[in-house]
């Protein structure tokens, strides 16, 4: 009897994420351009060109990723289909790139027209994927903490966009304050981004890396202790209460003990091998570690290092996360797809090349700590720029091959 | 399942995804009449019930722990 492999009936097809990750990649590119153009004179996180370039890596970048990804996780890890995935996949990019793109331009050649339609676009696609996933997960029967955890994270990212949106829509006309900027900044940072990665670090940090499950406690009550307190966040952002400090302290704290946690069970994993993968999962666990405490000490201190932190969160710690995510992704998906049509010849550790993948890591790491560099000795942003702009073409050259590899594999078979 | 059933133990524990579900796979295509599959695991494989049902084999989880699972796959 011919015996049947994984069941491909939950996923997307193969080019949907990859075509999610492709993109993501060329704006990382448009990312060092911008950089290049405007990185010296962006002293301040409110001028244009810093909110343009912000958008690029958050809607570019990290977006791009995160949805491409949550199409093929969900059904993986959650066990439950999104309906006509294909249009719906292919729908939210078109809309998205748009929206980024119109996003961008908008703020970069103060165009009031481009910021709306930026701000319809990004609702359709962003609030749309959001809506769409949050109703698919609440069909699955195991309510897992995993799985509140990424419900928590949709309905910050939905309410982060709505806040972002009105900002933008009401941009200029007296209504967006600075504390309602920063609303949407913990909805997203906070509510989404740690949320999201913790929800997927539950499941991807044992499977991957064969360490212990994460302690039952962290998993049962993080998202909603981290739901309450951004909640308690916001209300004293907007009425300027004096609980702001105490409240972003506790927030600090919560973020510092689920990065010490991953790092702890990284440290003790039961097969310590070293890759890039896991150098990039330490690295980002260090800078949240650090923009935590500096986030802190700036709080009680009354520092005025927004842009260092925002480099070490950013750069330090989301980028390098999702990157990291991306080289355990890739392969995974390749293989999972190949295996599931019945092609055994794929090899995870072919499908991106670990020595390229180590090239991209290192040049990725030098251009970070001469950016670090660059907030106090300005010149050296080009430097920066520089070397981040090649590491993002052997990133977008590495997931493209990883497009090739299944092709060539896939082509074999027919 | 007959309890007088011949064992083959499957202790995957120690592996990285994918290869706890690829050596489950190749061991349910090498499963005979009579056999029993015991799976160690250090956590549910939710893609492995699948696969147990596309090929038309029965299962019974004997533990499911918190960094620890077990089941028997047969015929």
């Amino acid at each position: 009897m011919q015996m049947q492999g994984l069941s491909l009936d939950q996923a997307p097809p193969y080019k949907i994420p990859m075509f999610y990750y492709i993109l993501a990649t060329f704006y990382l590119i448009a990312f060092c351009v911008c950089i290049f153009i405007y990185g010296t004179n962006t002293t301040n996180r409110y001028y244009y060109e810093a909110i343009a370039m912000t958008h690029i890596l958050t809607l570019g970048f990290f977006a791009h990723v995160m949805l491409g990804s949550l199409f093929q996780m969900i059904p993986v890890i959650i066990g439950v289909a999104y309906r006509n995935v294909n249009i719906q996949a292919k729908v939210i990019l078109a809309f998205l790139n748009i929206g980024t793109i119109c996003f961008v331009t908008g703020f970069l050649y103060s165009n009031k027209i481009l910021m709306h339609i930026a701000s319809l676009c990004l609702i359709l696609s962003i609030v749309y994927f959001a809506l769409s996933s949050f109703f698919t997960i609440l069909k699955t029967e195991d309510k897992n903490p995993s799985v509140k955890t990424f419900l928590s994270a949709l309905i910050f990212l939905i309410l982060g966009v709505i806040i972002g949106v009105i900002s933008l829509i009401n941009h200029g006309n007296g209504f967006s304050s600075k504390n309602f900027t920063d609303v949407h900044i913990s909805f997203l940072f906070f509510g989404w981004l740690i949320m999201l990665i913790s929800a997927v670090s539950y499941k991807v940090i044992p499977m991957f890396y064969v360490t212990k499950e994460y302690p039952l406690f962290l998993k049962n009550h993080f998202y909603w202790i981290v739901s309450l307190i951004i909640i308690l966040l916001s209300i004293a952002l907007i009425s300027e209460s004096p609980l702001i400090p105490i409240l972003k302290t506790i927030l600090a704290t919560l973020t510092l003990i689920f990065s010490y946690t991953t790092i702890y069970l990284l440290k003790n994993r039961k097969r310590p091998r070293r890759d890039t993968t896991i150098n990039l999962w330490y690295f980002a666990m260090i800078n949240l570690s650090l923009a935590s405490i500096l986030w802190v000490v700036s709080i009680w201190f009354k520092l005025d290092i927004d842009f260092f932190i925002a480099t070490i969160f950013g750069l330090g710690f989301a980028y390098s996360i999702i990157n990291g995510m991306l080289y355990k992704i890739v392969p995974f998906l390749t293989w999972f797809h190949l295996s599931s049509m019945g092609i055994f010849d794929a090899e995870m550790s072919q499908v991106i090349k670990s020595k390229y993948m180590k090239m991209q890591y290192n040049v990725y790491l030098i251009s970070y700590f001469i950016f670090l560099l660059a907030l106090f000795i300005k010149p050296l942003i080009y430097l920066g720029a520089l070397l981040f702009l090649i590491s993002s073409l052997i990133l977008s050259f590495n997931i493209i091959n990883a497009f090739k590899y299944y092709k060539k594999l896939n082509k074999k078979t027919i | 399942m007959n309890t007088n059933n011949k064992s083959i133990i499957l202790d995957v524990s120690d592996l990285e995804a994918p290869y706890p579900i690829m050596k489950a796979l190749d061991a349910i295509q090498e499963l005979k009449d009579g056999e029993i599959l015991v799976f160690i695991h250090r956590m549910s494989p939710c893609k492995l019930f699948e696969a147990i049902e596309r090929n038309n084999l029965k299962y019974t989880i004997i533990k499911d722990e918190e960094n620890y699972f077990e089941m028997q796959i047969y015929k």
